[in-house]
């Protein structure tokens, strides 16, 4: 069995600028919080933060890069964290991996230029940067990481799951090496948003003390090099702690509030503690989640009352750094690796009094531990998504006996399709097809209250609507009524709840605005919905990378199910489409200006490509039943090639490692989506390895979005199960008497390619 | 009050887009949360913002709006008394 060290630390936020200014802050008991001098808000003087005192400029020379080009804050502070994390580990990052987080993406620059973009459109360098996959290609770029690279969004939990799924690529062996973390920065959008939600506090933070009445946003960025065990002992490398268990729940109760009982936070904290093959009294040290709202302390320690007897010491170091959201897992992890480095924990400042209800009182003075061996960090989000990591000394670190799993098989058994064709009854595409003559293409809408409450229907943007329809179609097709896992990618999440809030805080200038719209602008809310409305309680993630988002999602539920946590997944792919958000990316040529014909998709001359939108959904298991349609056999992801010779290259490099060629497959499904420039790609493909393979296309159907891989693969596994091709879809060659294999193959932009393998059960 | 009553009601299906709902549906002395109409904490959030864009008047504490909002007849009292 693989394990996992931490051999590298990089880290930003408002207490230092690096490790060793952290470790003095944290040991003096200095705080970063205080008035606002950076952020341009009318909150200036209502509000503390934990603001980096950098401006945009001043990070721009920190990290040592181009001024010219277009940087969001949020990859500054990125790229300035993963530097320092690649020197200190002194690593190859040709062969890295690298898994972010966050949850705001680019929107420190989108909120300043949103109006410029829907019509002038002067700042358009800006307009890309908005994606939350956008920092972590900065980063990759910067420190040169060449291996796969994604993106997690859960709200505050995100990047304890981002430290997760780079443990499990490590453990797989998927990778030897990952650089792990997140990175957020303060923007009017949030401060504005909480205050919204009334659980910002007007003076310092106060966690788990009575009087506390909010929290403290902050900003910062932070990230670990994962690396395997064996290698780095072997290597000789300094090693900072091991990450010796983990787990994500979800509480299933509410948007945004906890479980009186704590229920998500309480199973995130066991399971992580059940992972590392220890038990409860073993923990020496919790930093807590801790963020000073009433909900969170109050619950979050009735948790902690509940699993722990007695409660080791704990404390929340929020009142140090304010809460930096996407960043808050990682930078936590970072201050618990520090106890365990040094056996010193750090003061629950601003602590005085303790809440009734529990009593519990944290370390309020720097105290020296006398023996270290297990620290748990916790991280808790909106949409109930609750993350708890343990770390370890690597000498205390259990060796774990587990089968070895290389023989697992993943099956898709039960599928279901939310499109612009009539595909939610189907299991495969109708040979009559919807023919759209229009600037974009937008789902066949179902009949949601078929399917959702409309008490809770009516605050569901379209994005969670035809999630819940399509996840709730796929399980009862699969015969399967509790999914251990729920793994969801979307590129763009939710959209028009974004825009909603964002505009809103634009035309009342910061005042007035309503919370709703903010708190479903997170990308993991769709994930939430399905959760609460299943009252799932297991491993809920969302993977937010471009067209890299739904083969993230896809390689972790791969993952997961060969690391036996799951048997049946419900994994999906989603993005809607807005009239706001398709005018913004025609302005980058990204979508077509004029309607287009659906049909006639690949004559269009306009540059760009046809928008659309949909939600595909899968349930994925290890075993096969007489509910099957197809098996996946892999996926791969992979970046920016050089030229076209990289890309068939890589392509073959995929069917080679699944003991493949091209003669092994019956049908190559591509992703044209009619802008001529990047089709092209598709063609030479078509000409050189595709040769002798017939080759079909998709998108004149699904349109192109960051997820629409999720429809090609809706597509092909009912091809597979139905042993049926339609004409529609068919670009060139004919299909043999049985359809074995299927390649898919997606890129956007010659930017995000991706792969993905299913076969005949 | 009668009059503040229907146009809150009004208000509330509208801000909290009660789609299925019709103003006589809603019963000025029905709790609004929980097993009344069904309303949640965001809700609450939500009719704090309506209070002060239409009568001017600020809630500071949240916890606050757990008593003025039990039902559109406290609300409505509420406004009266505290209306400028």
């Amino acid at each position: 069995m693989i394990q996992v060290v931490v051999t590298g630390i990089g880290i930003i936020s408002s207490i230092g600028n690096n490790l060793n200014e952290t470790y003095k802050s944290l040991i003096e008991g200095k705080s970063g919080i205080g008035k606002i001098e950076i952020l341009d808000t009318i909150h200036k003087e209502e509000f503390l933060l934990g603001e980096i005192k950098f401006t945009h400029e001043q990070l721009i020379e920190i990290a040592d890069i181009d001024p010219k080009k277009a940087w969001t804050r949020t990859a500054l502070l990125g790229i300035i964290a993963a530097k320092q994390a690649v020197k200190d580990a002194d690593i190859d990052t040709s062969e890295t991996a690298l898994i972010s987080a966050s949850t705001v993406g680019g929107m420190d620059r989108s909120e300043l230029f949103y109006q410029d973009f829907l019509s002038q459109a002067k700042h358009k360098q800006y307009i890309d940067s908005h994606h939350a996959g956008n920092s972590t290609e900065m980063i990759a770029e910067q420190c040169g990481v060449k291996g796969l690279i994604t993106t997690i969004s859960t709200a505050c939990s995100s990047s304890l799951n981002s430290i997760m799924f780079g443990s499990r690529l490590i453990k797989s062996g998927k990778t030897k090496t990952a650089i792990v973390g997140g990175t957020d920065a303060l923007s009017k959008f949030t401060l504005n948003g909480f205050n919204t939600l009334m659980i910002l506090d007007r003076e310092h933070c106060r966690p788990f003390d009575k009087s506390s009445t909010g929290l403290n946003l902050g900003e910062g960025a932070a990230y670990l090099v994962l690396e395997e065990k064996e290698s780095a002992l072997a290597a000789g490398k300094k090693i900072y702690a091991e990450v010796s268990g983990y787990a994500n729940a979800n509480d299933a109760h509410h948007q945004t509030a906890s479980s009186e009982n704590g229920e998500g936070p309480f199973l995130a904290m066991k399971n992580a503690i059940e992972s590392a093959g220890i038990n409860s009294t073993e923990i020496d040290y919790i930093n807590a989640h801790g963020t000073g709202t009433d909900n969170n302390d109050l619950t979050e320690g009735k948790a902690l009352k509940r699993l722990f007897n007695p409660l080791p010491p704990f404390s929340s170091t929020k009142a140090y750094t304010g809460h930096t959201l996407g960043a808050a897992g990682v930078i936590e992890s970072v201050f618990a690796i520090l106890t365990l480095t040094n056996k010193t924990a750090f003061p629950n400042i601003n602590f005085k009094t303790p809440i009734e209800e529990t009593g519990l009182i944290p370390i309020t003075e720097l105290t020296k531990l006398t023996e270290v061996n297990y620290v748990l960090t916790n991280s808790f989000g909106f949409g109930g998504n609750d993350s708890s990591i343990i770390f370890s000394t690597p000498e205390a670190a259990k060796t774990k006996m587990v089968n070895e799993q290389n023989s697992k098989q993943f099956f898709i058994n039960g599928t279901a399709c939310v499109s612009p064709q009539n595909t939610l009854d189907e299991n495969n595409l109708s040979s009559e097809i919807i023919e759209i003559e229009a600037r974009f293409l937008e789902i066949q809408k179902p009949n949601y209250r078929e399917f959702i409450n409309p008490k809770l229907l009516r605050r569901m943007s379209k994005i969670v609507r035809m999630g819940i329809v399509a996840a709730k179609t796929a399980l009862n097709k699969a015969e399967v009524e509790k999914p251990d896992a729920i793994i969801i990618g979307t590129g763009m999440g939710c959209q028009r709840d974004t825009e909603k809030f964002l505009n809103s805080m634009i035309e009342n200038n910061e005042g007035l605005l309503a919370p709703t719209a903010f708190i479903q602008s997170t990308h993991n809310t769709v994930g939430g919905a399905i959760a609460l409305g299943l009252q799932n309680h297991e491993t809920n993630l969302t993977y937010v990378h471009r067209t890299f988002s739904f083969e993230s999602a896809l390689l972790d539920s791969i993952l997961l199910i060969g690391e036996e946590k799951a048997k049946n997944i419900l994994l999906g792919g989603l993005d809607e489409i807005t009239e706001e958000s398709w005018l913004i990316k025609t302005k980058i040529d990204f979508y077509k200006k004029k309607p287009s014909n659906n049909k006639e998709l690949l004559k269009d001359k306009q540059l760009g490509a046809l928008a659309g939108e949909g939600s595909s959904f899968f349930v994925i298991s290890d075993e096969k039943n007489k509910n099957t349609f197809a098996e996946v056999i892999g996926t791969e992801m992979f970046y920016r090639p050089q030229n076209s010779e990289a890309t068939q290259e890589n392509i073959s490099n995929f069917l080679n490692v699944h003991s493949l060629t091209t003669n092994d497959i019956d049908l190559v499904v591509l992703g044209y989506n009619g802008d001529a420039e990047f089709d092209k790609i598709y063609s030479d493909l078509e000409d050189n390895l595709f040769a002798e393979n017939a080759c079909a296309y998709y998108k004149h159907l699904s349109g192109e979005y960051d997820t629409s891989s999720a429809f090609a693969m809706w597509m092909a596994v009912g091809i597979i199960k139905e042993n049926n091709v339609p004409d529609v879809i068919l670009k060139r060659g004919r299909v043999g008497k049985e359809i074995k294999r299927i390649l898919i193959y997606n890129q956007f932009r010659n930017v995000n390619h991706s792969l993905i393998l299913l076969s005949k059960p | 009050m009668e009059k503040l009553i229907e146009k809150l009601k009004v208000e509330i299906i509208e801000t909290l887009n009660l789609e299925d709902m019709e103003p006589d549906d809603i019963d000025a002395k029905e709790p609004l949360f929980g097993e009344g109409l069904g309303l949640d904490s965001i809700d609450a959030l939500e009719l704090i913002v309506l209070l002060e864009k239409e009568y001017g008047i600020k809630i500071q504490n949240p916890k606050d709006g757990q008593k003025v909002f039990f039902s559109l007849e406290t609300m409505a009292k509420f406004i009266k008394e505290n209306q400028k």
